[in-house]
C-alpha cells in the first residue's frame, strides 16, 4: 500500500510540476473562452453594418411596401446609431429590362445545351457544334455593382401567384440574418398584395396570415417544466463527452510516454524488482487521474472567477439549469470509469511499445474508439432511446460518453444505467487484470515490438 | 572468512534456464552465494550474466529452475531487502536529486521521513551535498553515477546486486565504488557483482562463478580456484633461443609478455623437471612458480569451452 502511494505521489507531483501541465491548465480556459466569445463578437459586428439591397421588382407593386416593411421592426431594422440597416435601391426600368434579357438569354443557352445533348446521344459523331448564342442583358452580379449595392433581390411577376420564388443574389449568402429578415418582410408584403381587392385592411391581413411557432419545453421528473432549449442540452451533453475524450487522451499519452522513458533508461528494472506490476500500473493510472482531477478543479475555479468577473451569472445558469446533483454524481461515476478503462489501454500501449513513434501508431485504434461517441453525438441527441443509442451505452468503450449524453438529454431507465455501470466496472477490472499481466512481461522487452499472438500467450500463461 | 560459514546462502539458483526465442541465454545454471561474501559473476560479454541476475531478482521468470533469495522465494517483502543497480543505469533525469532518491527509497519501503536524513548524509559523503535540489540532468555523468549508487543502497539492503558496476566509471569513482563494496561487506552485507574485468574480481571477491555461453564453467572461492591452478604455472625469463619450449612435452600452453613468458605446465608435470631440462639450453634469468591471475584462468577456461562449443549461441547481455 505504501509503495502504491509512493508511485501515485511521484506520478502526480512530477506531472503537475511540468511546464506542459502549467501551460495546458492556463491555456485551455483561455482557448475555450475565446472559442465562445470570438464568434459572438464576429456575429455582432456583421449585424452592425448597413446593407444596401438592390430590388429588381418586376411586379411593379412590391418595392414601396417592402421598403416600409423593412423599417417596421425597431429591433431588427436599425443600427445602433438609429440609421436604417437595410437601404433599398430600386432598379431602373432599363436595368429591369436588362436583367430580364439576361434571364431569357440564360434560358436560351440552357435550352440549346439540352437540345445539343439530345442530338449527340442520337447521332454521336460529326455533328457540328451549334453557334454559341451571343450574351445579352446584364447578369445579376454586374447589376449589383452598377447599383452600388451589397445584394440584389429579384422578384418576378409569378411570385405573386406563388408560381415562382424571389431570388437573393449576393457575394455572401452565408450571413443568414439579413436573408431571413428580407424573406420575412417579403412574405408579409406579398401576402398583402395577394389579398388586394378583398377590402381587408393591411393590418388585418397581417393578423390573419401570422404563422405559429412551436415552443419546445423540457419535462423533468416530478412534472415540473424546465425552460431548457436544444442548444443548452446539446452543448452540455457533448461537452462532457469531449472533456472525457480530451482528458483521457492527454493523460493516457502522458502515461504511456512516462513508461517509455522508464523502459528506455532501464529504471523499469528497479521498479519491477521493487514493486509488483499491479502496484506500478495502478499507481500510475491513479496518479494521472489525480492530475486530471486537480486540473478540472483549477478550471472550475477559473471558470467561476471569469463568470463572476464578467458579471454574467445568467449565462452559466443556462448550463446549470439542466444539471442537478444526481446527474452530476452519475457524470462523475461515468467519467471515472471511462478514464480508468482507457488509461489501462494506454498503459498497455506504453508496456508493449519501445519507441514513441511505435506508441503513436499503436494508440490510433484507441483514439478512434474514443471518437465513436463524438461522431454518434448528433444521432444520440435526436434519438436518445434508439436501439443504437442503448447498444452503444452498454458497450464499455463508448458507454461513458454516450451515457453522459443520454443522461443530459432524457434520463434513461434505471435498469440501463445500472447495467452499463456494472458492465463498465467488470470491464475495468478485466482490463486491469489483463494489462498488469502484459505489463509484467512487456515492460521488459526492449528493442523488439511484441506481436498479438505473444500478448495472447502471456495472458494464457497468467 | 565468513564465506566458509555454513549459514543460509544469500542467493541460491537451482537449474536455471532461460531462452529468448531461439537464443538460450542461460542453461541449467546452479550457484550459491554465501551470505556476507562479495561474489563475482564473471564471464565474457553475452555470457548470460545480466540474464542470470534478472532472474535472481524476479525481473525475468526462468523457463526452468528455482530461485531462493535471502532464504525464500522472491516476494514483495524480500524486495525491500535487496538493492539493485542495473547494467544500463538510468535515472529520472527531470526529477530533483533529493526527490528521486526519496522515491527510490519509498518503493523499497523506507518512508520519506526516515529517508531524508540518510539522503543528506549520503550526498554529503560523496560531495554532492549542494545538489539535492538540482535536477538530475544538470549533473555530470560522474555525479549521476554516484547518485545511482546511493539509490541502490539507501534502503540499507542486506543483499546488493550490481550489474557491471565498474563499466564507464572514471578512476576516482572506480575507487569510490571499490571502497563502498569493502565497507558494505564489513557491515555484513552480501554483494553480488558481475564483471568481465578479472582484476577487479580478483581484488574484491571472496568467491566467483565463471559462466560462458549461459553455462557455469567454474565456481568457488578465489583462493581455492587459484590453489587449484597455482602449482601449474611458471614465470620464466631467459636469454637465448627458447624455440624448443614450443611442443615440449611438459608445456601445455605459453603466454608471452614483454619481459617474461608464462608457461602452463601439462597435467602432473613437475616444475623441477622443466627447470632441469631448460637450464643447459638457455641462460635462465628468472624461474618462479606463480599463482595464475583470474584473468589467465578466465582466458584458459573460456577458450577451452569455446573450443568445445564452437557455435556461440548466446548474444544476450
Amino acid at each position: 500500500m505504501d509503495k502504491l502511494l509512493a508511485v501515485i505521489r511521484r506520478e502526480f507531483f512530477e506531472t503537475v510540476r511540468t511546464k506542459s501541465f502549467m501551460i495546458s491548465t492556463l491555456l485551455v480556459p483561455v482557448i475555450m473562452a475565446a472559442s465562445m466569445t470570438v464568434p459572438m463578437l464576429l456575429a455582432r459586428q456583421s449585424g452592425a453594418k448597413k446593407l444596401t439591397v438592390g430590388v429588381a421588382d418586376q411586379t411593379g407593386a412590391l418595392f414601396d411596401p417592402l421598403d416600409r416593411e423593412l423599417q417596421s421592426d425597431p429591433n431588427k431594422d436599425y443600427l445602433k446609431d438609429g440609421a436604417r440597416k437595410y437601404e433599398l435601391v430600386a432598379a431602373s426600368p432599363e436595368q429591369l429590362g436588362n436583367l430580364e434579357e439576361y434571364a431569357r438569354y440564360k434560358d436560351e443557352v440552357e435550352a440549346a445545351g439540352k437540345e445539343a445533348q439530345e442530338r449527340k446521344s442520337k447521332t454521336p459523331a460529326s455533328v457540328a457544334e451549334p453557334a454559341p448564342i451571343p450574351p445579352r442583358g446584364t447578369p445579376p452580379g454586374e447589376l449589383i455593382k452598377k447599383m452600388k449595392a451589397d445584394a440584389l433581390v429579384e422578384i418576378r411577376p409569378k411570385v405573386l401567384t406563388g408560381e415562382s420564388e424571389p431570388i437573393y443574389y449576393s457575394e455572401n449568402v452565408g450571413d443568414f440574418e439579413p436573408i431571413r429578415r428580407i424573406e420575412n418582410a417579403l412574405n408579409s408584403v406579398v401576402m398583402v398584395q395577394r389579398f388586394e381587392g378583398t377590402n381587408l385592411p393591411p393590418e388585418r391581413i397581417k393578423e390573419l396570415t401570422k404563422g405559429v411557432d412551436l415552443t419546445p419545453r423540457k419535462v423533468k421528473e416530478g412534472g415540473e417544466i424546465a425552460k431548457g432549449n436544444f442548444g443548452t442540452e446539446y452543448f452540455t451533453a457533448i461537452f462532457f463527452a469531449i472533456m472525457l475524450y480530451m482528458m483521457t487522451m492527454m493523460s493516457g499519452m502522458a502515461l504511456s510516454r512516462g513508461l517509455l522513458e522508464e523502459k528506455g533508461n532501464r529504471i523499469i528494472e528497479i521498479l519491477v524488482s521493487s514493486v509488483t506490476p499491479f502496484q506500478l500500473m495502478t499507481g500510475k493510472i491513479l496518479g494521472h487521474a489525480l492530475v486530471i482531477l486537480s486540473q478540472l478543479l483549477a478550471w472550475s475555479v477559473m471558470g467561476a472567477a471569469l463568470y463572476m468577473a464578467a458579471g454574467s451569472a445568467e449565462r452559466s445558469a443556462g448550463v446549470l439549469s439542466v444539471m442537478n446533483l444526481t446527474l452530476l454524481g452519475y457524470l462523475g461515476v461515468y467519467f471515472l470509469l471511462g478514464y480508468l478503462l482507457y488509461a489501462a489501454l494506454f498503459a498497455a500501449v506504453g508496456a508493449i511499445c519501445t519507441t514513441e513513434m511505435e506508441a503513436q501508431q499503436t494508440q490510433t485504434p484507441i483514439l478512434l474508439l474514443q471518437m465513436v461517441p463524438l461522431l454518434a453525438a448528433i444521432a444520440i441527441v435526436r434519438q436518445p432511446d434508439s436501439g443504437w443509442s442503448v447498444g452503444l451505452s452498454m458497450f464499455p468503450f463508448t458507454a461513458p460518453s454516450i451515457m453522459m449524453m443520454r443522461m443530459a438529454l432524457k434520463p434513461p431507465p434505471m435498469v440501463e444505467i445500472l447495467a452499463s455501470i456494472g458492465i463498465l466496472i467488470l470491464s475495468v477490472a478485466a482490463a486491469f487484470w489483463a494489462v498488469s499481466k502484459i505489463f509484467r512481461v512487456g515492460i521488459l522487452m526492449t528493442g523488439k515490438k511484441m506481436t498479438i499472438p505473444e500478448v495472447v500467450r502471456w495472458l494464457r500463461a497468467a | 572468512m565468513s564465506y566458509a560459514a555454513s549459514t543460509t546462502p544469500a542467493l541460491h539458483l537451482q537449474g536455471i534456464s532461460k531462452s529468448f526465442g531461439e537464443k538460450k541465454a542461460v542453461r541449467d545454471l546452479s550457484l550459491e552465494v554465501p551470505a556476507g561474501s562479495v561474489f563475482g559473476l564473471l564471464g565474457p560479454n553475452g555470457a548470460g550474466k545480466s540474464t542470470s541476475i534478472r532472474i535472481a531478482l524476479n525481473i525475468y521468470v526462468p523457463d526452468e529452475g528455482t530461485v531462493r533469495i535471502l532464504g525464500s522465494p522472491h516476494s514483495p517483502a524480500i524486495a525491500n531487502r535487496i538493492g539493485y543497480l542495473p547494467e544500463e543505469r538510468g535515472l529520472y533525469t527531470k526529477m530533483k536529486v533529493g526527490d528521486m532518491l526519496a522515491y527510490m527509497a519509498s518503493i523499497r519501503g523506507v518512508q520519506a521521513k526516515e529517508a531524508a536524513p540518510r539522503i543528506q548524509r549520503w550526498l554529503e559523503r560523496v560531495e554532492l551535498g549542494a545538489y539535492r535540489d538540482k535536477k538530475v540532468q544538470e549533473l555530470s555523468k560522474g555525479m549521476q553515477q554516484k547518485v545511482q549508487f546511493i539509490a541502490t543502497v539507501l534502503h540499507e539492503p542486506e543483499l546488493i546486486v550490481l550489474d557491471e558496476p565498474f563499466s564507464g566509471l572514471d578512476p576516482i569513482n572506480t575507487n569510490l565504488l571499490k571502497d563502498f563494496i569493502v565497507e558494505l561487506r564489513q557491515q555484513g552485507r552480501t554483494i553480488i557483482f558481475s564483471t568481465h574485468i578479472m582484476e577487479q574480481a580478483e581484488r574484491l571477491c571472496d568467491a566467483i562463478c565463471l559462466i560462458n555461453s549461459g553455462r557455469k564453467v567454474l565456481e568457488g572461492s578465489v583462493s581455492s580456484i587459484k590453489a587449484q591452478y597455482g602449482r601449474n604455472t611458471v614465470a620464466l625469463a631467459y636469454d637465448g633461443d627458447g624455440g624448443f619450449l614450443r611442443g615440449h612435452p611438459l608445456v601445455r600452453k605459453m603466454n608471452h609478455y614483454n619481459s617474461y613468458v608464462e608457461v602452463y605446465l601439462a597435467e602432473r608435470a613437475d616444475p623441477q623437471h622443466l627447470l632441469s631440462d631448460i637450464a643447459p639450453r638457455v641462460r635462465v634469468k628468472r624461474f618462479e612458480v606463480i599463482e595464475p591471475s583470474l584473468h589467465d584462468i578466465f582466458i584458459d577456461r573460456v577458450g577451452e569451452t569455446q573450443e568445445a562449443a564452437p557455435s556461440r549461441e548466446v548474444a544476450v547481455g
